[in-house]
């Protein structure tokens, strides 16, 4: 489930974080909501960034953003492959022999 | 707590993912790299283990990959996980990826970059005579 929805940071903003005066806090009205910023990420974005902690030089690139994302995934001379298949967004590798590395999901 | 769909669809995306490996080259040639590399194992279960691997393919491009101790040493140690590997050439690029994987096993894996980068240095050497610029 991890792909779908990644809380990657999770920041709490603590209202007693200053010690302000009880009337600041009847201003607003929220003093005691803490507001949680959850940030969600695509797959390729995901992995991107497991590769840049790995130290490969990487960008993830906007979905839809390169050709080969409109060009077919397979070649189908090998059995079994499959018709349906979703782009999940494509990684630019540099420095290295690769190129890209696409995300596929299987539908 | 969120609603879950006790009949859930049975068509639609499923959580199998698949990550390509792939090399921008475009060249007369590409479809000679057609390759499938597969393991040869011993033991069953827990004791299953890989001792070596099998590279088939067109051309003599699938002799040079299965000559590479390197790569053949790295395959070992993936290829119970990964399955098998594919090198999947079209025109103007040629793509390299394993078998699909549940969302649960779906992490970067060094190694399988590592090996793709190795067979990818393989499809520019025996390419970069005839790759159109």
């Amino acid at each position: 489930m991890w792909l779908s929805f990644v809380p990657v940071s999770v920041e709490h903003k603590d209202s007693h974080a200053h010690d302000s005066s009880h009337s600041h806090e009847e201003e607003h009205g929220h003093g005691d909501i803490e507001p949680v910023v959850v940030k969600m990420l695509s797959p390729n974005q995901e992995l991107a960034a497991e590769m840049k902690k790995s130290g490969v030089d990487c960008e993830a690139l906007a979905p839809g953003s390169h050709p080969l994302e409109h060009k077919p995934y397979y070649s189908h001379v090998f059995a079994m492959t499959p018709r349906l298949v979703t782009n999940k967004g494509l990684i630019e590798i540099r420095g290295r022999n690769i190129d890209f590395v696409q995300v596929l999901q299987r539908s | 707590m969120p609603n879950l769909d006790p009949n859930p669809l049975p068509y639609g995306a499923l959580q199998y993912y698949q990550v390509h490996y792939i090399v921008q080259i475009e060249s007369e040639e590409n479809q000679n790299l057609l390759a499938k590399c597969e393991p040869i194992t011993k033991g069953h279960f827990s004791n299953k283990r890989v001792v070596d691997v099998k590279w088939t393919g067109a051309d003599k491009f699938a002799e040079v990959l299965q000559e590479d101790g390197k790569l053949t040493e790295m395959l070992k140690e993936v290829m119970l996980q990964v399955g098998e590997i594919k090198i999947d050439p079209q025109d103007d690029h040629i793509r390299i990826y394993a078998k699909w994987g549940h969302e649960e096993n779906f992490h970067f894996n060094e190694t399988m970059l590592e090996i793709a980068d190795r067979i990818a240095m393989h499809i520019k050497n025996k390419l970069k005579p005839t790759a159109k610029s």
